[in-house]
Order: structure tokens, then sequence, then C-alpha cells
């Protein structure tokens, strides 16, 4: 008689957490999409049909969030690929305190708590005391401050830059890592064959990690797109939804105007718009492996 | 000679920096510069005279030390909750992915779970908690939180356990140990690294959240940091040097964590990039 074996009694546990903490509410999520839910009824599941997709899709704003999201999750996740490869490029097989010391300190604004990082920035944008104002007033750019976060063009520019200067270290450690795990004979041989790094880095390095390079661009673009903390807590997604991305959205309606139903069915058409994007990225793996 | 190409990786390399970490230190040069030399600074802030009166204002007046207790307990319950259940789901998945090929999906695919916006998430979890008690609970916002680092915890130890060659297991196995006997005292001392950068990733996913704690907790007892210093910004009105001097004792430990843990975290990297 073989006794079970513990571990699959842990496993058992630990995918029933899983389960409860992921697909759970994901499920519910999906199930009360169809339903005209509020906050003060949230196990009612009327049937409601497709009223809170057709509602979401006619809102005045859906347009405005849409494009919101997409140039707040793209965008920045292609500038912080962008900065993170040159910065993998610069420091790649340089050793020594000095190298290992700069690497972890331009890896520190990962580690920055989000109300940090909100408030840092909100510094930096104000239009009296704001650092970034008063290089504009010395460089004699403005005479006044510019209220950056209070001005329905530039707000976006505020909040893509605190969110750049956030996320952009992962890449960095992504790529560095990608770099790093070229196997030597490869550099090795390009070197004797007369190349210069210049002409290396275009030749083996850049192909090599192409598409570890996509993937980083494809996990920040996603992760972007659904970042809720930095945009509220900069701007609350105005100025007159000026910052407003689905997330946001998706929170006042659920948690400020309490309607679960319609709140869902903004988080579930926030998903299949990504949908194209989800299965770009799972191609690129799989022509990885 | 300086070549030129070096003068330009140098500069570019400095230029970085200043972005990257200046901010840090003008949130620094903040906390301590008085507020009419914030409002006549030319550019940054010199503080002729430093002023710690930020720190003691906060430290004194708030309850700033309740919420950093309350953040430390939330990151302790969140790191016993998802280290564990990552490692045994990350161990099963390498094992059997020979047998089951579904979990050779779960590798890959991970990543897409930690990448659901955490709005989606939160709304249905603090409904959840309500049901269970959980809600407005340190231990509920654990929870939370280690719905949210488990996908990224899983796909690190994943990437490190799938590089260790099966044959150590089979090994292992016709000698007789039971599966347990084999996660515990083989794998687990062998996942040292990865298991530190899976728990560096989980403290920073609670102690930088925001979200989850808006979603979960209600009373002011149990607010953790983030809760804390947004309600400090409605109570002082942006004065700088205290809102600054809060905002940099909280980014504080995460910052240490992060400095100590990086090499391991690089190494973790490399590791699942050869996988």
């Amino acid at each position: 008689m073989k006794s079970l074996d513990p571990f699959f009694i842990f496993l058992g546990i630990a995918l029933l957490f899983l389960t409860l903490v992921e697909f759970l509410p994901l499920g519910y999520i999906l199930l009360i999409s169809f339903t005209p839910s509020s906050i003060f009824n949230p196990f009612s599941f009327k049937n409601a049909g497709l009223k809170n997709y057709i509602e979401v899709i006619n809102s005045t704003k859906f347009l405005n969030v849409t494009t919101n999201s997409f140039i707040y999750g793209f965008i920045t996740a292609g500038i912080q690929t962008l900065i993170g490869l040159i910065l993998a490029l610069l420091l790649h097989g340089k050793r020594g305190r000095l190298y290992s010391l700069i690497k972890a300190l331009l890896f520190t604004p990962y580690a920055i708590p989000y109300i940090t990082t909100a408030l840092v920035w909100q510094f930096m944008l104000d239009p009296v005391y704001g650092t970034i104002n008063k290089l504009l007033r010395i460089l004699a750019i403005t005479s006044k401050g510019i209220p950056f976060l209070g001005r329905v063009d530039l707000a976006m520019l505020g909040v893509m830059a605190a969110t750049i200067w956030q996320f952009t270290p992962f890449s960095f450690l992504l790529l560095l890592a990608a770099i790093e795990s070229i196997p030597r004979q490869l550099i090795e041989a390009s070197q004797i064959d007369g190349a210069g790094s210049l002409a290396c880095t275009r030749y083996v390095i850049l192909p090599y990690i192409k598409e570890l390079v996509i993937i980083t661009f494809f996990i920040r673009s996603l992760f972007n797109y659904g970042k809720f903390d930095i945009i509220w807590l900069m701007t609350h997604g105005g100025p007159l939804g000026a910052t407003e991305t689905f997330p946001i959205t998706i929170w006042v309606t659920g948690y400020q105007e309490y309607a679960l139903g319609l709140s869902a069915g903004w988080g579930v058409i926030s998903l299949l718009l990504l949908m194209p994007f989800f299965v770009a990225y799972v191609h690129v793996l799989s022509r990885r492996k | 000679m300086i070549s030129i190409k070096k003068l330009f990786s140098s500069v570019l390399l400095i230029l970085f920096l200043l972005f990257f970490f200046g901010p840090i230190i003008l949130m620094v040069i903040v906390s301590i510069s008085p507020e009419r030399e914030l409002f006549s600074a030319l550019l940054i802030p010199i503080p002729f005279e430093q002023t710690l009166v930020g720190y003691m204002n906060v430290l004194s007046r708030t309850y700033f030390l309740r919420w950093f207790i309350n953040s430390l307990i939330v990151a302790i319950f969140a790191l016993a909750i998802s280290l564990p259940i990552s490692s045994i789901i990350a161990y099963a998945s390498v094992s059997f992915r020979k047998k089951y090929s579904i979990f050779r999906l779960f590798g890959d695919l991970s990543i897409l779970l930690y990448m659901i916006p955490g709005v989606i998430l939160a709304l249905p979890l603090s409904i959840l908690f309500s049901l269970i008690k959980l809600q407005d609970t340190l231990i509920g916002l654990a929870v939370a939180d280690s719905s949210f680092a488990l996908p990224l915890c899983f796909w690190l130890l994943w990437g490190y356990l799938i590089n260790i060659p099966k044959e150590l297991e089979e090994s292992a196995m016709v000698d007789g140990a039971s599966r347990f006997t084999i996660l515990t005292r083989i794998y687990l001392p062998m996942m040292g690294e990865g298991l530190g950068a899976a728990a560096m990733f989980v403290f920073l996913t609670v102690w930088l959240d925001y979200l989850f704690a808006l979603a979960i907790l209600r009373s002011s007892e149990n607010f953790v940091l983030s809760l804390g210093i947004n309600w400090l910004i409605r109570e002082y009105t942006f004065m700088w040097t205290e809102l600054m001097a809060a905002a940099f004792m909280m980014a504080l430990p995460s910052f240490i964590v992060s400095f100590i843990v990086f090499k391991y975290l690089m190494r973790g990297f490399e590791l699942i990039m050869k996988g």
C-alpha cells in the first residue's frame, strides 16, 4: 500500500489557493459583466445580456480612454525598452566595484514605492517649487511656471515620465542579463574576425537578443497598460480625463459610482482589446523554443 | 588619448545616472530644506540650514510608525504565503512537464497572469474578502498582494528550476525518496538564490503597492504606509519638506533591500535567459 506522498497534499492546497485568488476573481468579473449589479448586491446574477458592454462602447469617454491606455501602455514601454537596451549595451561585460555600484544605482527607481514616485515627480513638475520649471525659467524658456499635471495637453507627458523613470530598470535588468548570457565564443569569434565593438554590437549582439527585446517590450506594454497606481496618485485620471486609462475608469466605475457590472464590462473590454497583443506575445515566445 | 566613443559613452551614462538617481537625491535634499529655501531656490535648494523638522513632525505628530509596522506585517505574511506556494507549483510544473503538457504551458503563460491589471482583481477580491471577514485586515491585504506576486515568483522559480538537470531528481527517486523530501532536502537548498530573488519581488510588490491597500483596507488603524502618506498629503496640504521626509523614510527599506539583493537578481535573470 503506497502511502500518499505528502507533496501532493501541499500541491493541492497550493493550486486551490491559486484558483481562489486568481481564477475565481477573474471568473466573477466575467460573470458579473453580464449583470446590472452594483456593489450593494454583488451576488444578484440577473442577466442583462450585453447591456453593460453596449454602454461602455457608446460612452463618450470610450475613445479617449482607449487612446490614452494604448499611448500610456505602449509608447512608455517602447521608451523603457529603448533606454533599457542602451543601458545594457553600455554596461554589459563591465566588471568591478564601480560598475556594480552604477548598475545598482540605476536599478533604484524600481524599488521606490509608487506614492513616493508620485510625490517626487509632482514636486519636480510643480509650477512654483518644481525643479523642472525652475530649469525652464533659468533657460528663459518660460517666465511663469507650467503646471504640467494641470494641463490637458501636458499631463500625460508628466505621467509617462514618472512611469518611464519607475520601470525602465526592469527592462535594463532583463536585457543586461540577456546580453551577458550570449555565449562567449560568439563574441570572441567576431573579435578574431576583426570586428570592432560597435560592429560587434550590430551584427552579433542585437540579432541574438532581438526576440528578447520584443518580449521585454511586450511584458512592459501589457504591464503599463493595466497600471493604476502611478496615474491615480499623480492626477486621478485628470485633468478632464486627459490621463484616464482603463484601470482608472474601472476603478471609478466600480468603487466610486458603485456600478459593479459596468466596471466589469470595462475590465473585460480592456482585456479583449489586448487580445491581439497577447497572441503576438505567445507567438514570439513559441518561436524562441 | 580618450577615444570619442568612450567619452560619448561616459557622458551618456552620467546623464542616465542623473535621471534615474537624481530624483532620489533631490528628495533627500528637499526633506531637509526649510520651506522658504524651497521657494526661493534657483534650481535645487541648497540647505545651508538643514532642518530635521520635517522628519520630527512626521514621526511624532502622525501615525507613521504604526503604518510602518503594518506595512512590515503585511510583507511578512505575504512572504509566508507566496514563497511556499510558488515553490510548490514551480517544482510540480518543472517535474511533471513531460508527463502532463499543461504544466509546460504554466511556465510561459504565468507572466501573462502577472500582466492582468490589478484593478480587475482588486474589486472581486475585496467583495470576496468581505464575505469571509478578511476585508479590512492586514492578512487579507497580504493574500491580495500574493495574488499579484505569485505569478512573478512562479516565473522566476520556474526559470531557476528548469536549469537543474533531471538526473538529480531521478536518482533521488530511485533511492526511494518521496517527492516531498526531494523538494525540501534537495531542490530548496539549491534554489537559494532564486528564492532570494523571488522574496525580493514579493517584498517589493507589498511595499510599493497602493491599489490593493486602497481596495482592502478601511479603518485608519490598519493603514499601511502608502495609504498613510496619501492621507498626510490631504492633511498637510503640500508642505513639501514633511512630505518628502515621509516619502523618503518609506522608500528606505525597499531601496536598501533592492541594493543588497541586486546581485542575486542579476544572476537569477541570467539563468532564466539561458532557459
